[in-house]
């Protein structure tokens, strides 16, 4: 069977079971998901490096110890423990997100875009901070459910679990976060294109 | 946009979590609403912006994590 056909849950089992590379599938499949998420909320390259860390190492334990409830879905739940792990981050350092400097996040992704010339890595990276720039004008509310509809791939459904709201209301504030951004491109007379 | 869909509708059908019977619906009326059409490309061209911002952790933090699932003895948790 491909890794792709085998769900999060069978994973899972085999994991528990000992088979440790199920683990790392599992990661492999999530992991732009949780931190994109991640890195949004937090709005620096390092900090969410380390909440990512503090993420899968708190999934792997629970997991080991036999805790995790099968009930759930796996990508929700990491993201409410990773969304648990920043609040507590910012709440221990009591300091505000900040954005962090193009600088420090292109160490990270030379890769990405080693075969780019030097004009067009720097376009890119100025669209990239202008639409990270927008969506942290955002009402809280609204960035919220933007970044774990779009970015952690949740269903409304489950947006409306994690945030105690109706699923009418998570989809309403996506709406106004999607009208916002494109009034907020609209003033600064942007394009993004 | 059409007294049929909703911008909400709209979004969710860009998601994949409008039901068969109403996506069927929504594919229809697209191919005929310039309004909805507009509307709907309009979102898809944003999100397609929005996904620019998709990014992978450092394989070190990948690798941290899996050591760290081989160092755990069940038996201290």
């Amino acid at each position: 069977m491909k890794a792709n056909q085998i769900t999060d849950q069978e994973l899972i089992r085999h994991y528990i079971e000992g088979n440790e590379a199920c683990l790392e599938m599992l990661i492999k499949r999530h992991k732009r998901k949780v931190f994109t998420t991640i890195l949004l909320v937090v709005n620096d390259q390092y900090i969410a490096e380390d909440i990512f860390q503090e993420t899968f190492i708190k999934v792997v334990r629970t997991l080991k110890s036999g805790k995790y409830n099968e009930e759930g879905k796996f990508l929700p739940w990491v993201v409410r423990i990773a969304k648990n792990m920043a609040i507590d981050y910012f709440r221990k350092t009591k300091r505000m997100p900040q954005i962090t400097s193009s600088d420090g996040e292109d160490l990270f992704r030379t890769f990405q875009i080693a075969d780019e010339n030097r004009e067009e890595k720097i376009i890119r990276a100025q669209k990239e901070q202008t639409v990270r720039d927008l969506i942290k004008l955002l009402p809280e509310e609204q960035r919220e459910v933007l970044i774990m509809r779009h970015y952690a791939d949740l269903s409304f459904k489950e947006i409306a679990d994690i945030t105690n709201v109706s699923i009418n209301t998570a989809l309403g504030r996506m709406r106004y976060a999607l009208s916002n951004l494109r009034k907020l491109i609209a003033e600064k007379s942007l394009s993004l294109q | 946009m059409n007294a049929n869909f909703t911008p909400e509708q709209v979004i969710l059908f860009i998601y994949g979590e409008l039901s068969d019977e109403q996506a069927q619906l929504m594919r229809k009326e697209l191919q005929t609403n310039i309004q909805l059409r507009d509307y709907y490309e309009k979102e898809v061209k944003l999100f397609k912006e929005l996904d620019t911002l998709f990014t992978e952790p450092n394989n070190t933090s990948v690798q941290i994590i899996l050591e760290e699932s081989h160092s755990i003895n069940l038996e201290t948790i």
